[in-house]
């Protein structure tokens, strides 16, 4: 009994008596049972959904990707890359041909004072003993299967015209205008990709046997008339890529601008490897100086895209989520077999301003892979996108303590994880054409892609 | 055959409320998503059933621990546990949801000393909780071109409790006093997922994002209690809470990317206070009123919060008939309770505040020995308004109270 006399027993009455002990215990088992079956069994929630969505605070749905886009260029250059392997007289394949206002023609020269030689007294150089003589080329297959303006896929149809040249070849002229050149000693209709035999006049060939050498020869393309559009490559004297490139050879086939000479008596065809070619590359588009007009990758002649954006937008401390670079192949100024287009991080410092032509074997050192795209082709318009969060997470995160530049490279060999083919950007002649800054259309302009989470405690806090 | 003691039903009681919580799918109504999140339902299940009324109070045989200045006069060893089962239907503009949820907010022991003139009380109280989650489609681009659709996910979950120290004596006939030191704790855990469901562009490699923001609440504060019964058919009681700071430290991490950050800061929360009366109607009869109040407008240290707090306010009005143990009584016997009760939450959605009604009615069991005894209260109320806060609540709340008592020595 409590000593308070304030004490309020409300819950139980004064009343003696009461139910039976067994009811009561049972009555409050089975509605303790009972709530816990209607707990249990009857509380199921809705999946979530939109209710709701526009309340939340904090990290809302806004805040953890913070979207900004970087459009401008805060620096834009072209880098020449010189390959010390393959200088250009010293190319695996020469090109021909002319598409609109590019033209490049082939030079060749051989050394004819091997028949001046004690073996060669007892051969007839005459008219008669001679069957033949002929320029033999070898296409890239490549060039066999192109897509045409017809909509179909095949060779291009080329007039293929060869002259003899005016002066000796200078093969150090080169890239450069083309040659003077005499009369003309060929014209052929031949389809590109393929093996061809250009005939030759065996007068001239004597008369430059008995000269003892001959200045050289031009194989060009011919007047429109009977030519379809493009440069298309053939194999050099330096050529040294698998065989799978080039159509189908013969057993045996000296590969480079051959001479076959055919003698009847002695009946034999002797096979003269050229003292030099080149390609002349006599005409071609120069490339922007300034990112308006676009952003260019050439191989073969080397040059590729170095860009720099800045990171201002980006609050102090941000935790950068993704980072993506886009650009967008320009189809119609584009051209050249597919290609792995590989974006690098450079260190502002390593590509002083003044400085624009680097050795292909100094990029390994001064170049790292940050994100390829394979297969780009160069004959339909696209997107490439390059996914460089966690370089752009380094520079963000000042692990250099400089800006950095992003380097738009084809597939070169020391960039291996994007390099699938067999052959290295000096071979084909390609140009992927990227639309500029001042691209009619803006979403073709090229531009950093950038989601960032702002952190707390620096300007970009969440509170 | 051994009886069944008090706290072996209490105990088994508890184990069935645990296990009907366990299985449930938990959450609450989007008015959580925000602030401080949704206060809980103080007190137990006999409070709750008329109305919420209880500050002038004192029962031995069922203690509230609602104003602890009640407890002198208290002979054993009490324990309660308190918890409820709620069923929320929520509407909005964007459609509707049924949610449920358990929460046991209330746990309580209390022991008396020189035969109940003084009282040492412990437990645990929840203040506040939020628990909901809500998604939406979402689009990711890369300046204007859609790169990729999926689903972003907010997630909140949270509780905001107290861990009242509680010492209370009788100082004259009619007046009691009571004093505590309340450790406030809580958390909430606040998590964005994205989750990338169809990419647009193959190039372009996703990476799901989540974003975890964990606050962890930590201060102390004091409450004091009194309870005056001119009377002997009335009783009026209050309480004040202090003003109390709370220290909070947060950890945000990012995954996917490596981003973690912690930092601080500090909440001031206002006074609280809360003012009751109770009469006795009749021999079985009796009424009270609550009323409740908390300045959180006052609110300090979240600009967020700051900017969207209210004052809190809650009047609980109701009726009670005791039980009786009258041979062949039958249901006249039970316990009856009613009550209503009128409320407005800490803070506004949509810039006005959120408002609650609730009507409420309960019963409850004695234990044979009188050792204890279950309180039910089944209470229906509505919550926001779809006009001035765009989302409406309609909540079914089925409470549930154990008690039991024991002599310890």
């Amino acid at each position: 009994m409590s000593t308070c006399p304030v004490r309020i027993a409300s819950s139980l009455s004064k009343v003696r008596g009461g139910p039976p002990a067994g009811r009561g215990r049972l009555a409050g088992l089975l509605l303790a049972a009972g709530l816990a079956i209607g707990l249990a069994g009857g509380c199921t929630g809705d999946a979530p959904g939109p209710l709701g969505a526009d309340l939340p605070q904090g990290p809302g749905f806004d805040t953890l990707l913070v979207p900004l886009t970087i459009d401008s260029l805060e620096s834009y250059r072209r880098i020449a890359v010189v390959d010390t392997a393959h200088p250009f007289a010293r190319q695996q394949v020469l090109y021909l041909g002319r598409q609109g206002s590019e033209r490049s023609s082939i030079l060749v020269r051989y050394d004819l004072s091997v028949f001046q030689g004690a073996e060669w007294d007892t051969v007839d150089f005459t008219l008669d003993n001679i069957r033949s003589v002929r320029l033999y080329l070898q296409g890239l297959e490549y060039y066999s299967n192109l897509a045409l303006a017809s909509g179909d896929t095949g060779a291009l149809v080329k007039r293929i015209v060869v002259s003899a040249l005016v002066d000796t070849l200078d093969q150090a002229l080169y890239p450069g205008p083309e040659p003077a050149v005499g009369g003309r000693l060929c014209s052929l209709q031949e389809g590109s990709g393929q093996e061809i035999l250009l005939p030759l006049p065996r007068a001239t060939f004597l008369a430059w046997v008995a000269a003892g050498g001959h200045t050289g020869m031009m194989i060009s393309e011919g007047d429109s008339i009977g030519s379809q559009a493009g440069i298309v490559g053939y194999a050099s004297k330096e050529l040294a890529l698998p065989a799978s490139l080039l159509a189908p050879l013969d057993s045996g086939t000296v590969v480079g601008p051959d001479l076959l000479v055919e003698f009847r008596d002695p009946a034999r065809t002797v096979v003269l490897s050229p003292l030099a070619d080149v390609s002349t590359f006599s005409a071609i588009d120069p490339l922007p100086d300034t990112p308006a007009d676009g952003l260019v990758v050439r191989s073969h002649l080397r040059s590729d895209p170095l860009l720099g954006f800045s990171l201002a937008g980006l609050p102090a401390g941000a935790v950068v989520n993704r980072a993506i670079l886009t650009v967008t192949l320009d189809s119609t100024r584009s051209y050249g077999p597919s290609e792995a287009i590989v974006c690098c991080e450079a260190r502002a410092s390593s590509f002083p301003v003044g400085t624009d032509s680097y050795l292909l074997t100094d990029l390994p050192s001064l170049l790292t892979a940050a994100a390829g795209v394979t297969g780009v082709e160069t004959n339909a318009k696209r997107r490439v996108r390059f996914d460089i969060t966690s370089t752009v997470q380094r520079w963000s995160n000042g692990v250099y303590g400089e800006p950095l530049l992003f380097a738009l490279l084809p597939a070169e060999d020391f960039l291996s994880a994007y390099n699938t083919n067999n052959w290295a950007p000096d071979v084909f002649w390609q140009r992927f054409w990227f639309y500029g800054t001042a691209a009619a259309d803006t979403t073709d302009r090229p531009w950093l892609q950038v989601y960032y989470t702002p952190r707390p405690g620096t300007a970009g806090r969440l509170m | 055959m051994r009886r069944p003691t008090a706290w072996r039903r209490a105990a088994a009681c508890l184990v069935l409320l645990a296990a009907g919580g366990a299985g449930s799918a938990r959450a609450q109504s989007p008015f959580s998503l925000v602030h401080l999140g949704a206060p809980a339902a103080g007190g137990d299940a006999r409070v709750l059933g008329r109305g919420g009324w209880g500050l002038a109070e004192s029962d031995t045989m069922a203690p509230s621990f609602l104003n602890p200045a009640g407890l002198p006069g208290l002979r054993q060893v009490a324990i309660s546990l308190s918890g409820y089962g709620e069923l929320i239907g929520s509407t909005g503009d964007a459609g509707s949801s049924d949610n449920s949820r358990v929460m046991t907010p209330d746990a309580a022991v209390a022991l008396p000393l020189w035969g109940g003139r003084a009282v040492l009380a412990a437990g645990f109280h929840a203040r506040r909780s939020t628990q909901y989650q809500t998604d939406r489609p979402a689009e990711w681009y890369a300046g204007s071109e859609l790169l990729a659709t999926g689903v972003e996910t907010f997630s909140r979950e949270g509780t905001q409790f107290a861990v009242p120290l509680t010492v209370a004596a009788r100082a004259t006939r009619a007046l009691s006093l009571s004093a505590s030191l309340n450790l406030e704790r809580g958390s909430i855990r606040e998590r964005v997922d994205n989750l990338f469901l169809d990419p647009v562009d193959s190039v372009y490699t996703f990476r799901r994002s989540s974003l975890v923001r964990e606050d962890d609440f930590s201060g102390t504060s004091a409450s004091f209690g009194l309870q005056w019964r001119p009377t002997g058919a009335l009783a009026l009681g209050a309480v004040f809470t202090t003003p109390w700071d709370y220290a909070v430290a947060r950890r945000q991490e990012v995954y996917n990317v490596s981003g973690v950050a912690d930092s601080s800061y500090s909440v001031s929360m206002p006074a609280a206070w809360g003012v009751g009366a109770s009469a006795r109607l009749a021999s079985r009869w009796s009424a009270g009123a609550d009323y409740a109040w908390s300045g959180l407008s006052e609110l300090r240290g979240r600009p967020d919060w700051e900017l969207a707090a209210a004052d809190e306010w809650r009047l609980g009005i109701g009726c009670e008939r005791a039980g009786a143990r009258v041979r062949r009584g039958g249901w006249n016997n039970l316990p009856l309770r009613f009550g209503v009760s009128r409320g407005q939450w800490g803070y506004r959605v949509g810039d006005e505040p959120i408002r609650e009604w609730r009507v409420a009615a309960g019963t409850g069991f004695v234990f044979n020995s009188g050792g204890g005894r279950v309180d039910l209260a089944l209470s229906y109320g509505r919550v926001g308004d779809r006009e001035r806060n765009g989302y409406v609540d309609d909540v079914w709340r089925l409470a549930l109270s154990v008690v039991g008592l024991e002599r310890w020595w």
